[in-house]
């Protein structure tokens, strides 16, 4: 996959537990996961919208696309 | 009526062809080895001597049939016997997950295609045109089941 999610760095940035940043979006631990590992195949806009808010910062700082050959 | 789940139809056919299959396997095992013994036997006494239900003019054409052609009827029967187990035993494995709630799931996809790949054998040995139309459905139903599969998976990993 291209797409590197960078949540855990937006987290570490402010300072956001992971437990906090579920209970704050209402996403389950597993799934927060799925997006962290690059697992996700789908991100739905409203759970980026509940990202974006609760961590104050804008879907491109959450996200970065990589050349495969890079 | 429930299909899928915990105490749902799908857990009564799983415990079914469970039982099924250990039925089938012991009663398959007994008749092949009456049919090897029977085709021993062929050439020595009659089996309704030993009360064996066959017909005096059936057995005198068995026994006048040549060895390769009894072989050939035991090894047929042999063959039956395992893609019937094969095909209770997915059967089962198929039930088991939708009593579990895997239904669009990547193994389900395999064993239905099994199934259907099994059915198709059976249906080319016993020439059965109604089995081997069951069997073309089942293998239909896999490729829904495939897509199935795909859009769960895609839903599953929808964040």
């Amino acid at each position: 996959m291209s797409i590197i999610f960078r949540l855990d760095r937006v987290m570490a940035d402010r300072k956001m537990s992971l437990n906090e940043l579920t209970e704050r979006i209402g996403l389950t631990a597993s799934n927060v996961s799925i997006l962290k590992t690059g697992k996700a195949k789908a991100v739905r806009v409203t759970t980026l919208d509940a990202i974006c808010r609760e961590l104050d910062c804008q879907p491109g700082d959450l996200m970065e696309y990589q050349r495969d050959d890079q | 009526m429930k299909y899928f789940g915990q105490k749902s139809l799908s857990s009564v056919l799983s415990v079914l062809f469970a039982v099924a299959w250990y039925v089938i396997l012991v009663f398959g095992v007994v008749g092949l080895c009456v049919g090897f013994y029977l085709i021993a036997a062929s050439s020595g006494q009659n089996p309704a001597d030993w009360g064996a239900d066959m017909q005096g003019e059936d057995w005198e054409h068995f026994s006048q049939m040549p060895g390769v052609f009894k072989m050939v009827f035991f090894v047929y029967g042999a063959v039956l016997l395992g893609l019937i187990l094969k095909i209770v035993k997915k059967s089962q494995a198929l039930f088991s997950n939708f009593k579990n709630d895997l239904v669009f799931d990547q193994a389900n996809v395999t064993n239905l295609s099994n199934i259907g790949k099994l059915m198709v054998w059976f249906a080319v040995l016993t020439l059965n045109i109604f089995t081997l139309f069951v069997s073309l459905l089942l293998l239909m139903l896999c490729e829904i089941f495939k897509s199935g599969a795909t859009l769960q998976e895609e839903h599953d990993l929808t964040v």
